[in-house]
């Protein structure tokens, strides 16, 4: 009986370990992702870049969860960085933007690009709305590289710029993304 | 000295004093950001120690760390080229768990000299943590005396 019992947990950590490694093996990572923002106004054009964006994405399911670290924006001048932080998006408060999605209709097997919408939902500031997203996947031999680009309304995450530097900042901010993912190895 | 001359005088000094006020508002408006060795080193840590304060993430000391410079000696893992930028991978004892330092743009030289596996000091301004720590604005302190 002990030895059925030893038998019964030796197959169950190994079916729930091989499990784990299916599920390990069909994630992908990504730590230097690049988001880029563009606010374009007649007074003044600010552009910033995020290259350490962290994205993972399952390739089964067609989930993907994005993370950026607000104070990882470099801009061309120290004041635009200094208002963003402490004014706009307040990074102390507020350190991370989140998205967590799916790709649908996704099919990993296909080599090349497809173009496929990603559905879910998108936190800033501790605000979260559902956004779609068009997005290109490509499939090459070095990996799979995601790309597109989305636009936020600064209402929507109630971003309050004052009244004097309102004609500065767009209401709508133009964002771009390219992630190249390698496979997850924990 | 006439009323006239002292008026004059007068009117110069605001001139120049509005003048420097002008400039000095541009030259705040539009100052880049500061190179990392004109910055005080707060805090000098190795790879593992930084990683074992990224389990902690909450801790009052990684919080305090943010935007201030810091020193991370470690093992280099992996130089990328990526956006125009170079990014320095720093590992520990742990896998899975790394420093990302992106460096800042006039040490493609010395970065070009580096060699993967080895021991290498850097410093960069601490930006917070995701999966990993991220520094910005790094450069090479040494490249081989850990070697």
């Amino acid at each position: 009986m002990a030895v059925l019992m030893n038998r019964s947990i030796l197959l169950l950590f190994l079916t729930f370990g091989v499990s784990i490694t299916n599920a390990k093996a069909q994630q992908h990572i990504e730590r230097l992702g690049q988001v880029t923002f563009f606010s374009y106004t007649s007074v003044e054009n600010i552009q910033a870049v995020n290259n350490k964006v962290l994205s993972i994405i399952d390739l089964e399911s067609g989930k993907i969860e994005v993370s950026v670290l607000m104070r990882a924006f470099v801009f061309k001048k120290s004041l635009m960085k200094e208002h963003f932080n402490e004014s706009y998006i307040e990074s102390d408060l507020y350190p991370r933007a989140r998205l967590f999605g799916q790709i649908t209709d996704f099919d990993s097997s296909i080599m090349g690009s497809q173009t496929r919408i990603i559905k879910g939902n998108f936190t800033l500031r501790n605000i979260t709305k559902p956004i779609e997203i068009k997005a290109e996947i490509t499939k090459s031999e070095k990996g799979y590289t995601i790309k597109g680009e989305l636009e936020v309304k600064i209402n929507d995450y109630e971003i309050n710029v004052p009244p004097i530097l309102s004609p500065n900042i767009a209401k709508k901010i133009q964002i771009s993304f390219n992630f190249q993912y390698k496979p997850y190895e924990n | 000295m006439s009323f006239n001359f002292i008026k004059k005088f007068k009117r110069f000094r605001l001139l120049i004093a509005l003048l420097l006020l002008f400039f000095a508002v541009l030259f705040y408006i539009n100052r880049e950001t500061p190179d990392t060795r004109s910055i005080d080193t707060h805090v000098s840590l190795t790879t593992n120690e930084m990683i074992s304060l990224l389990e902690k993430e909450s801790s009052i000391n990684l919080q305090g760390y943010i935007e201030k410079a810091i020193e991370i000696k470690g093992l280099l893992k992996e130089v990328t080229h990526r956006g125009g930028k170079t990014t320095l991978i720093l590992a520990g004892d742990e896998d899975n768990k790394y420093i990302l330092c992106e460096m800042q743009d006039d040490q493609a030289i010395k970065v070009g000299k580096l060699k993967k596996d080895t021991m290498i000091v850097v410093k960069g301004i601490f930006k917070g943590v995701l999966l990993d720590a991220i520094l910005l604005n790094c450069i090479l302190i040494d490249g081989s005396t850990y070697e």
